[in-house]
């Protein structure tokens, strides 16, 4: 399990660009890894084991190749899975991603998921309903960019 | 106290007005019975949050109870039907063009010709759960709008009237400002005034805002500047609550209630052993007695959202409040029948209840910065320009205020889901990927992070006009759960409203070219306007008139518009009885035991958010109660 | 005055000297009366948590009170949580040896003697402000119990002192819990000296607020850090065993009402839960230990069992719902024989259940025979990041956790038949106190016993 525990963060920080020891730290709190990836192997059929049979830079390339093929549908479910906390459906998805629907179904993965999405960090901010910061911080520069998404 | 239904007073809704008049007179040591529809919220604060944070569509209302949307077999939310639920409210997710008049989506009975947008709680607490905290006292002006413009209607009381039910009303809420600030277009305080808190600290997006404005020419004549909202938000610990933390969610639900809203008073209220809630109370019925007075109110009680009726009930006392907001309110008055005696509802002699339904329609408008000024941080909104809610141009078209808000574009386009799914599937909803591409990695960072960071909007609460055609009646087809007609509505916006966007729309545009902001408003069209039910047209000549669209010379322009959740008008107070429902002191000008509180007294919308001036009238009309009951 | 310390005579003596008291000193002599705030000593107890299959014996669970964690198990989160844990059950045990005739705790500062009406300055360390004066015929120097919430505020004022669910504890014998908050020598220092207990002095003082620091700095020398306690009672009658508590002979004390007159009456308490807060120089999100009586409430609804606050018999109890209002204290048994329905319901991580699960049994043998073996650790909270650039909470582990007599109604979000954590609304030591503010908004360090200055 590890093995694909490891395998899945990888592929998840390429695609998201978050730094895997943010997604997961070595003191893992919220274990939010772990959740995402049994969500998406409960929910995200074969194309998601497709996807972890794939290491993130093969990942990247069948992006590329064919952005809207099964596998670039099931790297942007599990892009958007770290970002807003939210699993949204593939088939939905690609129906909105090729612009023959205007709303692309979801469902909230949990309060915890929604709590943790990146979007908002990417946004130097938070989530909305959900602030780690105190009185007045609003008034001041936020932490920067690098601090929060980590990495390089 | 539990075994009998007789009571000093009774009050027909927990909400702002309902919670601070029976904590005056709890602690005066009156009787109180409060017949609340919706459920206590000591059963359902957490779930709230619970369900905020896992509702799909974040609106107002996602956190309250009957749930307004119910999910499918995978777990994709989409609207309740409203005719399964015992008490239903409206919700903004019923607002388009195939939801607004379909009964089994939109709970109130929307009969055009234009959508009325905005919705209220049936809950513990009322509409003051999802309130942003705005706490602005009303100019002058606002109450002698006929006198001063020739326009609207005057009020039968003036701003000294309220000055100090103001004061205590703030105090009562526990509101952040500082009174220097506040004195704008003549409004007045007593020497040496001072608000409970400090003025809670600007945000980056104001900061930039009133940088922005400095060289701005006047705008008809005004000089536009950026003031301090005074907000019922701690600024500093008060009522055991703790100090904002900046959670940017005010609207729907203060996560930490650092927020006042009606349940902290309603706590107070409790410890009266006076005062008893009865929850699951949906009121039914006002009865009349022969001497036209108010005799008893009847009401129905249920188990579960879904489940119906399961008993009902009848409290007496020697005084009747009803404080269901503005639409529950005149619904209740209109389907108070008496078996034929009231056929126009009580308290109708004048036939204005539910008539003159207003709101402060929302001119929206969003851009992007040149530098970034990192929204979707602080309380929602902290600081407005109150610049133009008064001026010579109030004999021409409406007033408006303008809010700032601080969630970038998280209520103009939903982000920051809109522009999240764009860079990464390519699509480009937000006009933000201009060049359609999908991204990942560090280059998904840094597009979504300059996208974020830019972000910011304006919200132009324009003044809207008292009129007969706007409506709150009884539903002939639609029921709810309970057997109750279900509200209709007639709604539309008059021409000296629509000219207000004209205004708000050319001080938007003036505002962005002056921070040096791209501005990025959705464009409406004429499509738009035929199909959608809250955008219109607006043809005008060179004078500002409005004329048949086609005429010569003249000017067309499209807008959408969002309801500010300021539902009033709907049983106004008035100083004659043949077109008002209430009287100076908010009593019944048929029924002398009847009193009508809340927002729907309001003969104008004015150009304030309504909450701290209904909170004061609250406070009025609790000690004219008392000096009835002796 | 029978505490006379180490800094009470330095500040004489300034004050004497230069007649503006303290706070206009040298910066040479205010170093100096850090340190007297926060003294070196060398009886920080440093015993490593033993490991797996080595049993904790009575001198271990007894080896004393430490300045800091000493970790010893590994460094993942279960080690770590064990780790926390077992200073938080030394500490817990420490707290409790006798210092004369009570437990070292009991000697400590309630703050109804260090929030004084007016911002008047507290008494010496130790002393008491007399008690009301109806309070008669109790042992002399009885605490005063005033609470019946862990905020302090009279049942007359707003006591929604929790966001969104709050309420009294009312046990199976229709008496209110009773709660006190304590802080130790070296907080109550740290306040006094920089005269914090007063509007006043709050905002004058122009610094940061920094608690002191436990530490440890070589073998058994170290600092002491701030310590506060938040203490929950049970009024001890009907078939209650005193030989089951560490128990206190009180007064309960009630506020007059517009029905009810004041009142005080001598009854004898029994310890039912504590938190135990303890700034360190490693965690300065400090540590946020929690304690329980092993009988308070089950951890899921059962029809078996004795418990204080809650009833096996009754089906129809509604659980963990708060008391009907208006709550007052001074009407006892509770009206209309309500009676609190309390389940455990937060749910922990694996890591901090087997931790507990691991001590609690080893503890509770090895102090077999002395009413502190009926008490189990709930959880110890602590940050995992303290040095954290973005998240001034340091990322706590675990993300939630409450005491079920204090955080009674904050334990978890109902869902269908069962319960969740929700963010902000479940109970989270850290959550909630790194809001902590002065009664002017600056900055407490997560304290909110500044707030209540007046």
């Amino acid at each position: 399990m590890s093995n694909d525990l490891d395998n899945f963060v990888a592929i998840s920080s390429a695609l998201t660009g978050i730094a895997a020891s943010k997604l997961r730290p070595s003191l893992d709190t919220h274990k939010t890894a772990q959740a995402y990836l049994d969500y998406a192997t409960e929910h995200g059929g074969s194309a998601f084991t497709e996807l972890m049979g794939l290491s993130p830079a093969e990942v990247l390339e069948a992006v590329a190749n064919e952005p809207d093929g099964d596998i670039a549908i099931m790297a942007n479910c599990v892009t958007l899975m770290w970002y807003l906390g939210a699993w949204y459906f593939p088939d939905g998805l690609l129906a909105y991603k090729q612009g023959s629907s205007s709303f692309a179904p979801s469902v909230v993965i949990s309060s915890d998921a929604y709590t943790q999405g990146w979007a908002w960090k990417v946004g130097q901010a938070h989530p909305m309903g959900y602030s780690e910061l105190r009185y007045g911080y609003w008034s001041g520069q936020p932490s920067t960019l690098s601090d929060l998404v980590g990495g390089e | 106290m539990a075994d009998t239904n007789h009571f000093d007073v009774v009050i027909v809704g927990a909400g702002v007005s309902g919670a601070l008049i029976a904590k005056q007179l709890g602690a005066a040591g009156k009787s109180v019975c409060i017949l609340e529809a919706g459920i206590d919220y000591k059963d359902s604060a957490a779930e709230a949050l619970q369900r905020f944070y896992t509702a799909q569509a974040k609106v107002p209302e996602s956190p309250y109870t009957p749930a307004i949307v119910t999910p499918d077999a995978q777990g994709v939310q989409s609207p309740s039907n409203p005719s399964e639920h015992v008490i239903g409210r409206a919700t903004t997710l019923t607002l388009g063009e195939d939801s607004w008049q379909n009964s089994n989506q939109a709970y109130m009975d929307q009969q055009g010709p234009l959508a009325f947008a905005s919705t209220y709680e049936r809950v513990g607490g009322g509409t003051g759960r999802h309130w942003l905290g705005t706490s602005l006292r009303f100019p002058p002006n606002d109450f002698k709008m006929k006198t001063v413009y020739g326009v609207e209607e005057d009020w039968p009381i003036d701003y000294d009237d309220l000055e100090d039910w103001y004061g205590k009303a703030e105090h009562e809420m526990g509101v952040s400002a500082n009174a220097a600030d506040q004195g704008y277009h003549d409004i007045g305080f007593p020497s040496g005034y001072s608000y409970p808190m400090p003025q809670i600290l600007d945000s980056l997006v104001d900061d930039a805002v009133k940088a922005g404005i400095s060289g701005l020419e006047p705008q008809e004549g005004i000089k536009l500047e950026v003031t301090n909202t005074p907000a019922a938000r701690n600024s500093v610990p008060f009522q055991n609550r703790r100090q904002c933390a900046g959670n940017t969610n005010c609207i729907p639900i203060c996560p930490i209630q650092a927020k006042w809203d009606p349940t902290v008073t309603l706590y107070e209220a409790r410890q009266s052993p006076s005062v008893e809630i009865r929850f699951k109370s949906v009121a039914s019925e006002i009865v009349v007695g022969e001497d036209n007075l108010v005799s008893s109110i009847k009401y129905l009680t249920y188990d579960t959202f879904d489940g119906g009726q399961t008993g009902s009930g009848e409290v007496t006392a020697e005084r009747y409040i009803i404080a269901a907001h503005a639409i529950e309110t005149p619904r209740l008055l209109l389907m108070s029948t008496n078996d034929g005696k009231t056929p126009n509802g009580v308290a109708n002699s004048s036939g204005a209840v539910g008539k003159h339904l207003m709101d402060h329609p929302i001119y929206l408008s969003w851009a992007h910065t040149k530098d970034p000024v990192f929204g979707y941080r602080g309380p929602l909104s902290t600081s407005g320009i109150e610049s133009m809610r008064d001026g010579a141009f109030r004999s021409k078209h409406a007033a408006f205020r303008i809010e700032i808000g601080n969630e970038g574009w998280n209520f103009p386009i939903g982000d920051p889901y809109t522009t999240t799914l764009d860079f990464v599937l390519g699509t480009n909803h937000s006009q933000l990927n201009d060049s359609g591409t999908a991204q990942q990695g560090k280059g998904l960072v840094t597009a979504l992070n300059h996208a974020l960071t830019r972000q910011f909007r304006l919200g132009f609460l324009v003044e809207q006009t008292p009129e007969d055609n706007c409506t709150v009646g009884l539903s002939a087809t639609y029921k709810d759960r309970l057997g109750l007609p279900r509200p209709s509505i007639t709604y539309d916006l008059s021409d000296y409203t629509k000219m207000g966007f004209v205004a708000a729309k050319k001080v938007s545009s003036n505002i962005y070219a002056a921070m040096g902001a791209k501005e990025f408003t959705k464009t409406i069209t004429k499509e738009d306007a035929d199909s959608d039910p809250t955008s219109f047209s607006v043809t005008y000549d060179a004078n500002g008139a409005v004329v048949p669209e086609g005429t010569a010379g003249a000017t067309t322009e499209y807008f959408q518009y969002f309801g500010a959740g300021h539902i009033v008008g709907t049983y106004r107070m008035g100083s004659d009885s043949t077109n008002s429902v209430v009287d100076k002191d908010q009593r019944s000008w048929d029924h002398q035991n009847l009193f009508l509180v809340g927002s729907g007294v309001f003969p104008t919308v004015a150009t304030g958010n309504p909450t701290l001036t209904l909170a004061a009238l609250a406070l009025w009309a609790a000690d004219t109660v008392l000096a009835d009951l002796g | 005055m029978t505490n006379f310390r180490k800094f009470g005579s330095v500040c004489a003596v300034a004050a004497l000297v230069l007649t503006n008291g303290c706070r206009k000193m040298d910066d040479e002599t205010e170093a100096a009366l850090l340190g007297a705030i926060n003294p070196v000593i060398d009886t920080c107890n440093i015993t490593k948590s033993p490991k797996p299959g080595t049993p904790v014996t009575t001198e271990m669970a007894k080896s004393g009170l430490p300045c800091a964690v000493t970790f010893n198990q590994g460094n993942e989160l279960a080690d770590l949580q064990l780790d926390f844990d077992f200073n938080s059950w030394l500490t817990f045990v420490a707290l409790h040896e006798d210092d004369g005739d009570m437990a070292m705790w009991q000697g400590w500062q309630d703050m109804g003697s260090l929030m004084l009406p007016d911002g008047k300055a507290p008494p010496p360390f130790g002393q008491s402000v007399p008690a009301p004066e109806i309070c008669t015929g109790g042992a002399d120097g009885a605490p005063v119990l005033k609470m019946i919430s862990k905020t302090p505020t009279t049942p007359t004022a707003s006591i929604s002192g929790e966001p969104l669910n709050t309420g009294p504890l009312i046990d199976q014998n229709g008496n209110y819990a009773r709660y006190q908050i304590l802080v130790n020598e070296v907080m109550y220092d740290y306040i006094v000296d920089n005269k914090l207990y007063s509007k006043a002095g709050q905002a004058a003082f122009d610094k940061d607020i920094a608690f002191p620091e436990g530490n440890v700095t070589k073998d058994t020398t170290g600092t002491m850090g701030a310590i506060v306690l938040k203490v929950s009672w049970k009024v001890l009658a009907g078939d209650d065993d005193p030989a089951d508590f560490h128990s206190v002979k009180g007064y309960v004390y009630s506020p007059a009402t517009a029905d009810t007159p004041e009142s005080c009456v001598t009854e004898t308490l029994g310890l039912v839960g504590m938190h135990i807060v303890h700034k360190t120089k490693q965690e300065p999100q400090w540590l946020w230990g929690t304690f329980e009586h092993k009988d308070n409430v089950p951890d899921s609804p059962t029809s078996s069992g004795r418990f204080h606050f809650y009833d096996p018999s009754c089906t129809d109890c509604e659980v963990n719902a708060e008391a009907p209002q208006p709550w007052n204290p001074a009407v006892e048994p509770f009206p209309g024989n309500f009676r609190s329905q309390i389940v455990r319901t937060t749910t922990y991580p694996s890591e901090a259940v087997d931790s507990a699960a691991r001590w609690n049994p080893e503890f509770q043998q090895a102090l077999k025979g002395t009413a502190l073996a009926n008490y189990r650790l709930v959880t110890t909270q602590w940050p995992t990041d303290g040095g954290s650039t973005t998240d001034p909470m340091g990322a706590p582990f675990p993300l939630f956790a409450a005491n079920t007599t204090m955080e009674t109604y904050v334990q978890a979000t109902r869902s269908g038949d069962g319960w969740v954590n929700t963010p902000q609304a479940t109970s989270s030591c850290m959550s909630c106190h790194n809001n902590a503010t002065t009664t002017n908004g600056k900055e407490s360090d997560f304290s909110f016993v500044l707030e209540k200055a007046e």
